[in-house]
């Protein structure tokens, strides 16, 4: 079946910055906002969606034409929740440590929106290539995301970058930071950020 | 007509039903793969923590057990690890799991004791989400090990100011004092709830090494235990084998704390010839020694003591409270009684026993 | 107040004076320019003025660490509002001439401690400018006091800077040496540092009603180690604290001048005091009264930590507190309450800018509910 809509590639840069899950879409708040007090814990959350991601977009997109219609969400949550639990069990596996710091923001990636949101607008429509590629360029979207508000967040709240020493000694940890309050300011001031660049850019390509 | 609609819903539900079942083959697969690592991994999160709380012990010599308190009427379990020495027999100390409120929320706590669970041999906080900057420094070792070789005799406090070392309470974090008086807390209550449920083991340590402080000259081998229903008494044997006197120990909460004693009447059960203190914590004690109220009930014939108030002359089998500890003295009063009974109802079992055997 | 008035009536005759009203004409919240000193210029020009006894006495009673504390504040505050009104698009300069960035900094400066070290009033002043008001849209748009915002900032970031042992630590050489007679510096600076290195009223008072609360069922009442501070000194402002709010006496000055210039509305004060002294005369019937009689303990209460402070200078920001007399009384009102609930229910000694900052947050729900009926009838709802 000949796939119409956008190509592998341009889904894949469009899920970067201009579709980017969380500064453009505003989904998966919950981890955005739940794990980001630094950089190790933001990034296992990231590994952890991508690799759901990708899973349940392969797989959607390969029985995609036995899907029925109305049946479709029932058959996405069925997906993403065995690709969490099977996530959820590696991670008690091979990183212990990270899976009981996570807690119960693994097992919360099923209702992340980022995911089935990209089963329906993209998995289930295109081919197999299209949806690996455009899962991947979502997944590294939200891990740049994730990125930027937890190195803002651990830097400033702990002095540490993946828990590395970078401010001196000397530097106090800005406490509100790496509480709840800290999540919200942080994001919403590089949200603001990114809208600004955003209408900068726009300005500009519309004066050339 | 009912046939087509079940064909209907299995044409209509088909790859639902596949993807159910080979997810869960999938997760039956991954679940057996990895479930030993991951209880190892759980294992391990506590275990590490067993040479660094208990001194010279190992993690791969460490029994694991359970005990159940009553917290608020709520049935709560508390898990203990046994460390082992070289030998896999002889007990090197115990560490503790237990968890307790904080000023945000619960803190969940490690804390090594030594084998009589008399000191602390160190403390680690395991989970808590204390004020970061403030509360939470109770993570650091500057805080707990403040803790280590504290005694578990007497209730550990938080002070505002820096501690001498030879004193039994710690030093608060400052601006902190509610997140370190939650850590003392749940250390005095946790040694304490262990300390009850290892009383059966513990007790006859305990009377072992205070009947020879009764009985000056009396090795461990001349203590004989005797079990009484749920509890024990002991036989004092002198150096020939004769017997010379019963003991037996009870506890009962006195005004401040549990007061435990030990007493020991003659080999007749007839007299009262000792009351021993093993352990108390009462404020108001040292009046309680200066009147020689103990004494006071050595002698008596062993039946029902009568405490009178402290202006009353005693009678005949009656004890004069202790002005100002009068909440003690009844007590301890209580305790001897109860002793007292239980004694004599074990003399009897073991001395009608002997009778009938003798016949 | 007006006659109830059938809405499909109003639509089709033109407003009129009721007949059975009063002429009770209330403040509307338009802006009505009819005095050349109620421009935004002159009211913070005001509150600079009224500020200037507090900020000498705080130098005087704190020495150069208070004028660092200010310049650095005021100075963080300018420069913040000129970086983020540029970001804006604005001109940096027009946003100046309202000296409101100056008022801010001044404030903030004023609740913080002297000892807090330089950044922290650095970082309170860019969150007070940033997050408390340009990110709202600028001055009459934020929902919070501006100052406010930037304390709370710092004092959950820097907690030890602030909170309550953050006013009596003074580092070991500084404490060794102040107490030392021989050292030059307790010759120099003897004065000032004998009130940072008592507690500070409030954290008295909080010390002594928790020593009580412990030992009263088992022994009779212990000695007090921290007596209370005598009210005159209390009231005279010679104790320790951030460096504004310690003297009621300044306070007072500064206060009354706003008041009788109109730059703050007097009813919020008026309402924060009435609801502080009833709520601290209950409190000490309910047997919270540390031992102090109930005179001394309502005075500790109005003169001691950052009360009259607050009710004068941060709870009457005109921007976020209520237009309406009606809704300035229950501003007043329910900002007593709170603080009165955060002093003696609380784990802080003190509770005004939480106090400031949950009742800011339901101002627009108060202007909601007592907006004045216009004359001639409610106005009919567009359809």
């Amino acid at each position: 079946m000949a796939s119409d809509g956008p190509t592998a590639g341009e889904r894949f840069l469009r899920g970067l910055i201009p579709e980017n899950p969380v500064y453009r879409q505003l989904l998966g708040m919950c981890p955005t906002l739940a794990v980001t007090g630094g950089m190790k814990t933001a990034m296992t959350m990231a590994g952890a969606v991508a690799f759901v991601l990708i899973c349940a977009n392969v797989l959607t997109s390969l029985i995609r034409n036995l899907l029925k219609p109305h049946l479709r969400i029932l058959v996405f949550t069925l997906t993403i929740a065995a690709f969490v639990t099977i996530a959820d069990r590696v991670l008690a596996y091979a990183m212990y440590d990270m899976s009981q710091e996570l807690g119960p923001y693994i097992p919360l990636i099923i209702v992340n929106c980022v995911i089935i949101c990209r089963c329906e607008v993209c998995a289930s429509k295109q081919s197999v290539v299209v949806a690996a590629s455009d899962a991947a360029g979502q997944s590294i979207g939200f891990a740049m995301a994730l990125a930027s508000i937890a190195a803002v967040r651990e830097i400033l709240g702990s002095g540490t970058f993946f828990g590395l020493r970078v401010m001196p000694e000397a530097w106090p940890n800005w406490g509100i930071m790496v509480m709840p309050p800290g999540a919200f300011l942080t994001l919403g001031l590089l949200l603001g950020l990114a809208n600004w660049i955003g209408a900068v850019r726009e300005k500009r390509s519309g004066a050339v | 007509m009912p046939d087509t609609k079940k064909v209907n819903y299995l044409a209509e539900a088909w790859l639902v039903l596949t993807l159910a079942v080979s997810f869960g083959a999938a997760l039956a697969g991954v679940h057996l793969a990895l479930n030993d690592g991951i209880q190892t991994n759980k294992r391990n999160e506590t275990y590490d923590q067993i040479p660094r709380l208990i001194p010279g012990a190992n993690k791969d010599r460490v029994e694991a057990g359970a005990f159940s308190v009553d917290v608020g009427g709520a049935v709560v379990e508390r898990t203990f690890y046994r460390a082992l020495a070289p030998d896999g027999k002889t007990t090197m100390g115990y560490m503790l799991r237990s968890s307790g409120m904080g000023y945000v929320d619960k803190i969940e706590v490690l804390i090594g004791v030594d084998v009589k669970v008399k000191n602390i041999t160190g403390l680690y906080v395991l989970a808590q989400i204390e004020t970061p900057g403030l509360g939470s420094r109770i993570r650091t070792k500057d805080f707990v090990s403040q803790f280590i070789a504290k005694s578990t005799t007497r209730a550990i406090f938080a002070m505002k100011t820096a501690q001498p070392p030879e004193s039994n309470d710690i030093q608060a974090i400052t601006s902190a004092t509610i997140s370190s008086q939650s850590v003392c807390s749940i250390v005095n209550r946790s040694v304490r709830e262990f300390r009850e449920y290892l009383d059966a083991s513990i007790q006859r340590e305990l009377a072992l090494e205070h009947i020879p402080e009764m009985f000056p000259g009396v090795s461990r081998e001349q203590i004989i235990d005797i079990p009484s229903g749920k509890q024990v008494v002991y036989k004092v044997l002198d150096a020939d084998g004769r017997v010379i006197a019963w003991v037996g120990d009870g506890k009962r909460m006195g005004r401040w704390d549990r007061v435990e004693l030990l007493v020991a009447v003659d080999a007749d059960a007839q007299t009262i010839t000792k009351v021993h203190v093993v352990d108390q914590r009462e404020r108001y004690w040292k009046k309680v020694v200066k009147a020689g109220y103990l004494d006071s009930f050595v002698g008596k014939h062993a039946g029902k003591i009568v405490m009178v108030k402290p202006k009353i002359e005693p009678a005949e089998q009656q004890v004069q409270a202790v002005t100002k500890a009068t909440i003690t003295s009844m007590a301890i009063c209580r305790i001897v009684n109860e002793v007292v009974r239980r004694l004599k109802r074990s003399v009897a079992d073991v001395q009608g026993g002997a009778a009938v055997k003798e016949r | 107040m007006t006659e109830a008035t059938d809405n499909n009536q109003q639509t089709d005759t033109p407003p009129r004076a009721p007949a059975g009203a009063g002429p009770v004409i209330h403040v509307a919240p338009s802006p009505h320019s009819f005095s050349k000193s109620l421009t935004t210029r002159w009211m913070m020009a005001d509150v600079l003025l009224a500020a200037a006894p507090l900020v000498a006495w705080a130098i005087f009673q704190f020495g150069a660490e208070a004028l660092l504390q200010l310049v650095v504040c005021v100075g963080g505050c300018v420069v913040a509002e000129a970086v983020f009104t540029a970001m804006r698009g604005r001109c940096p300069l027009g946003a100046m001439k309202d000296l409101s960035a100056p008022v801010t900094g001044v404030i903030l400066a004023m609740s913080l401690p002297c000892t807090a070290p330089w950044y922290v009033g650095f970082i309170g002043a860019c969150a007070a400018i940033g997050i408390g008001k340009v990110v709202f849209g600028g001055l009459g748009q934020n929902i919070f006091n501006p100052a406010m915002v930037g304390r709370a900032f710092v004092m959950i970031c820097f907690a030890w800077a602030l909170a309550a042992g953050g006013y009596v630590q003074l580092d070991e050489e500084t404490a060794a040496a102040a107490a030392d007679p021989e050292s030059g510096m307790a010759m120099t600076a003897k004065e000032p540092l004998d009130v940072i290195s008592q507690a500070t009223p409030m954290d008295v008072l909080k010390t002594r009603i928790k020593d009580r609360k412990e030992a009263a069922p088992t022994t009779s009442p212990a000695r007090d180690d921290e007596s209370p501070v005598a009210l005159s000194r209390l009231f005279l402002g010679n104790v320790n604290g951030s460096i504004g709010e310690v003297s009621t006496l300044a306070c007072l000055i500064g206060g009354l001048y706003l008041c009788w210039r109109r730059t703050a509305a007097w009813q919020i004060p008026a309402g924060v005091l009435l609801a502080s002294v009833i709520t601290a005369g209950l409190a000490h019937l309910g047997g919270g009264g540390a031992g102090l009689s109930m005179a001394d303990f309502v005075g500790y209460h109005m003169f001691g930590g950052a009360l009259m402070f607050g009710a004068f200078f941060i709870a009457t920001d005109p921007v976020s507190s209520p237009i309406t007399p009606k809704g300035r009384w229950i501003f007043g009102i329910g900002l007593g309450l709170f603080i009165m609930l955060f002093r003696t229910m609380s784990v802080f000694p003190e509770g005004v800018m939480f106090a400031v900052l949950m009742m800011n947050a339901v101002v627009p729900l108060i202007n909601r509910w007592t907006i004045g009926t216009p004359v001639g009838g409610p106005v009919p709802e567009r359809k």
